[in-house]
């Protein structure tokens, strides 16, 4: 998170300082890649390059705080996903692995039984993001959202059209469920 | 139920499912839980949520270039017209002015021509015999001519694309390249694409314009030619623009607080 700099970051950014725009980018794109690793790994990189394309064709004319900026991010990068996703389903010939996470994890028993283990052997990023992405879909997504994009309740909320309190029980969840996978890791190694 | 067929009771019985372990998850997730002072249960998720926040590796900030190419396109709009749109207004406006002018000149040629033959006689009121003897009948009518209807009229003037102003550009976005801040760097190369009609020309605008550069005669050097200060001189730029700087101006320290 930038901090009490970002107002004027975002002021220098918006009337063409690169190293302004350096500072977001730097900021929100580690953020925003882990959090598209989780729920569209096959293509996080693209879209985190066309999210970012999106937003500086928006820069100018965005107004808000650091959480507006990040929900924003986080909300056109999500769209772009979705938009991937449909087009992706649209094509006849498009095969199962063809298809983003975003998709496949709403079919048990398609995500890696070892991440857990990876994690507790190696707890780097990667490994994390792995473990993360055991979960179901929207708990996952909601601790990415929470935790890793810094957004508040209410605004996951408002960016994934549900009530603050089903994300906060999906968040709960998804917590007791990573204790209980590494708890069983833990046990089985 | 949960997502993958077990029931909620079926989930381990961990204790944070009382009141001060809801709290205790509601602060791992705004990120005021360190691991060291989770309960022992909730220690591996909060060592999990910890690496997730880890600073970004090489890998995650490899395509920094590729957004900065695509700001820097984006980011001339408050300063300048973009290249596509706002320039065919001004280009249709050119094109009417240019018409209308047209088009009056044919009226006033039409209406005076009846009237030159009238002119030469003197016949005409003293007023307009005036007109008439200083516009068709004064040695100096082609001057006048000039005067009122100059061939560059209606065009700005400004450096000549090419010669010694275009070798004046090249010079000044490789010197920004070398040692200017980022925003000299953006105005050199702005000016430079300008220039060169497209950042894919840019590389043939500098070559060619070495080339002019090399078979100017001495006496027609340039004030940036001629600089004895100007550590660039005589070199083409060896970066293309579409390299963007990896890097360098992502640190962004005091730019950040202009405004």
């Amino acid at each position: 998170m930038i901090g009490e700099d970002f107002a004027a970051v975002l002021t220098a950014a918006q009337h063409g300082d690169e190293a302004a725009f350096g500072v977001l980018w730097h900021d929100g794109q580690p953020a925003l890649l882990r959090y598209l690793r989780v729920i569209a790994p096959d293509v996080a990189e693209d879209i985190a390059s066309e999210t970012w394309t999106q937003v500086v064709r928006g820069l100018t004319r965005f107004r808000g705080n650091e959480q507006n900026w990040r929900a924003w991010l986080f909300t056109t990068a999500r769209r772009r996903v979705i938009d991937q996703t449909r087009q992706l389903m649209r094509r006849p010939a498009t095969s199962l692995e063809a298809l983003p996470d975003l998709v496949l994890t709403e079919l048990p028993g398609l995500r890696s039984p070892d991440a857990a283990d990876l994690a507790l052997e190696n707890l780097d990023t990667r490994a994390a993001i792995a473990v993360i992405a055991c979960l179901p879909p929207l708990q996952a997504e909601v601790i990415m959202l929470r935790v890793v994009a810094g957004l508040d309740t209410e605004m996951v909320a408002r960016l994934l059209g549900r009530s603050p309190g089903a994300i906060r029980v999906a968040a709960h969840r998804g917590l007791r469920r990573l204790a209980g996978v590494l708890a069983e890791a833990r046990v089985t190694q | 139920m949960t997502d993958h067929g077990v029931s909620d009771s079926d989930m381990p019985n961990f204790p944070w499912q009382t009141r001060p372990e809801v709290r205790a998850l509601d602060a791992l997730l705004s990120g005021t839980y360190k691991p060291e002072e989770a309960l022992a249960g909730l220690r591996p998720v909060a060592e999990v949520l910890v690496a997730l926040q880890a600073p970004a590796d090489r890998r995650e900030v490899a395509r920094w270039a590729e957004s900065l190419i695509a700001y820097r396109e984006m980011a001339g709009m408050p300063r300048r017209p973009s290249r596509s749109r706002p320039r065919r207004p001004r280009l249709i406006a050119a094109t009417v002015g240019a018409r209308l002018a047209a088009a009056a000149g044919v009226v006033v040629v039409a209406v005076l021509g009846s009237g030159i033959a009238a002119a030469y006689t003197g016949s005409l009121p003293v007023a307009l015999q005036k007109i008439a003897h200083v516009t068709i009948a004064a040695p100096g009518v082609r001057e006048s001519r000039a005067a009122s209807a100059p061939k560059g009229a209606g065009h700005p003037e400004g450096p000549s694309a090419s010669g010694s102003a275009a070798y004046g550009l090249c010079n000044a976005y490789q010197h920004a390249e070398e040692h200017g801040n980022a925003s000299q760097r953006a105005v050199a190369l702005r000016n430079l694409v300008d220039a060169a009609g497209g950042a894919g020309q840019v590389a043939a605008y500098c070559a060619e314009v070495q080339h002019h550069g090399a078979a100017n005669p001495p006496g027609r050097r340039t004030d940036q030619t001629a600089s004895p200060t100007h550590p660039t001189q005589g070199r083409k730029p060896t970066t293309s623009p579409a390299n963007g700087n990896d890097g360098r101006s992502g640190n962004g320290n005091a730019h950040g607080k202009q405004s």
